[in-house]
């Protein structure tokens, strides 16, 4: 496949998934019960005490992402990028403000947002391929330090972790952490293979096989499916894919199975 | 500007590198206004295991009961698509943290009652009371450390306020 298709693939993938990913956690926050609202937007200011004006700003970037993507399909270039712009400001403004509840996917989303703001700046050839590059790099980093964190730490070794992570009120499911204390070899392949799926993809991006990324690529969205599921980090499911069209360019770009 | 951009996300990149080794986290801090370097450690070395749970009495009465601040959501099949639970959790846990870290510094209670974190609490629970229609005079909250899913199951005490007229 021409090298300019793939990009054009790739960065249609990740805006896709960037913009979803905004909308759902746009929504979501717009839902946040009236007496937790200070745990979202916690500085003691006038806008942070009104609840209805942060409802009003979340509409503005609901609003935003739709005309977003409107524009995007319409091959509208101008208006695409000032409707991106503005929802890159809006959602800046709202995660600086977030000074509480925020995670690592709200960190990925907005250095997503700014990264292709910020490539409107180059010429057509490089507006695309830059930002994906620079995406797949940051969870290529991303996954090597989780992976190293868990093996070198001595509770993940020991593999009787995952009973107490889901035994508990923000994160569990009472009859799974019941089930795997119950089967410790059960939860000790888990917790191993864990750290396994994340040192995966540093691994095979050394590797200069493509199937072998692929496969490590799929093995991650699938902990993070299980994650999901099993934690309710949804937010880590829609939005690190975001990054997967930049890593496999990248590893073609190293391993010179895609050519420039 | 083609460079331009490339220098400033070479930049990032370094920058996120050493953000992942502790010793360079305070350091970098300094820069990170917009708190956009990522800590990608995630549970770990230390997993999450225990929780921070808000608790709270009413009315400077000494024989009433402590309630908790019950946030808990029964699991169910939507969370992998929508999950509004996670953000006022975790930002709840955020709070509780802050103020932890601050008592370790101001040992003054009365002082304590002045930071945004303890008002923010103290909001939450006014606005939770006056949403369920109970009407309160003042209160105090405490924070502790629990083990376990929905029963409270009390590990630790961490924090624990005075009385506050509301």
């Amino acid at each position: 496949m021409e090298f300019s298709n793939l990009v054009n693939i790739g960065y249609v993938i990740s805006l896709v998934t960037i913009l979803f990913s905004t909308l759902i956690s746009v929504l979501e926050l717009s839902t946040i019960p009236n007496h937790y609202f200070n745990f979202i937007y916690p500085q003691i200011n006038e806008l942070n005490l009104n609840k209805n004006k942060w409802l009003k700003i979340h509409l503005l970037q609901i609003i935003a992402i739709v005309i977003t993507v409107v524009f995007f399909f319409s091959k509208i270039d101008m208006l695409f990028k000032i409707s991106f712009l503005a929802l890159t400001m809006l959602t800046l403004y709202s995660y600086v403000n977030r000074t509480a509840g925020k995670d690592g996917a709200d960190q990925l989303r907005m250095l997503a947002l700014l990264v292709f703001s910020l490539c409107f700046l180059l010429n057509a050839n490089f507006e695309r391929i830059v930002p994906l590059c620079f995406l797949g790099a940051q969870v290529v980093l991303g996954y090597t330090t989780s992976g190293i964190a868990k093996l070198i730490s001595p509770y993940w070794r020991k593999g009787d972790v995952l009973h107490l992570i889901f035994g508990t009120y923000s994160y569990g499911i009472p009859k799974i952490a019941k089930y795997i204390k119950a089967y410790p070899k059960i939860e000790k392949i888990m917790s191993y293979s864990a750290v396994l799926v994340m040192l995966a993809i540093p691994i095979t991006f050394i590797i200069p096989n493509q199937y072998a990324i692929l496969i490590a690529l799929g093995a991650i969205f699938s902990f993070h499916f299980a994650t999901a599921v099993l934690m309710g980090l949804n937010d880590f499911l829609y939005t690190f894919p975001l990054t997967y069209p930049g890593v496999i360019l990248l590893h073609g770009l190293i391993h010179n199975y895609i050519i420039l | 500007m083609l460079i331009f951009v490339i220098i400033v996300l070479a930049i990032f990149m370094v920058a996120s590198t050493l953000y992942q080794i502790k010793y360079f986290q305070k350091y970098l801090n300094e820069f990170d206004k917009l708190q956009l370097l990522p800590n990608y450690s995630f549970f770990a070395p230390k997993p999450y295991a225990n929780d921070f749970r808000l608790v709270y009495k009413l009315n400077e009465d000494l024989n009433s009961n402590w309630e908790e601040l019950d946030m808990y959501k029964e699991f169910t099949f939507k969370r992998i698509i929508w999950n509004p639970f996670k953000y006022y959790n975790k930002g709840m846990i955020d709070i509780c943290q802050y103020l932890i870290q601050e008592q370790n510094v101001i040992n003054d209670k009365e002082v304590l009652k002045s930071s945004v974190n303890h008002i923010n609490i103290i909001l939450s629970i006014y606005r939770f009371l006056k949403d369920n229609n109970i009407n309160v005079e003042s209160v105090k909250f405490a924070i502790i450390t629990s083990e376990g899913d929905k029963d409270l199951k009390i590990k630790s005490l961490v924090f624990c306020s005075n009385f506050q007229n509301i």
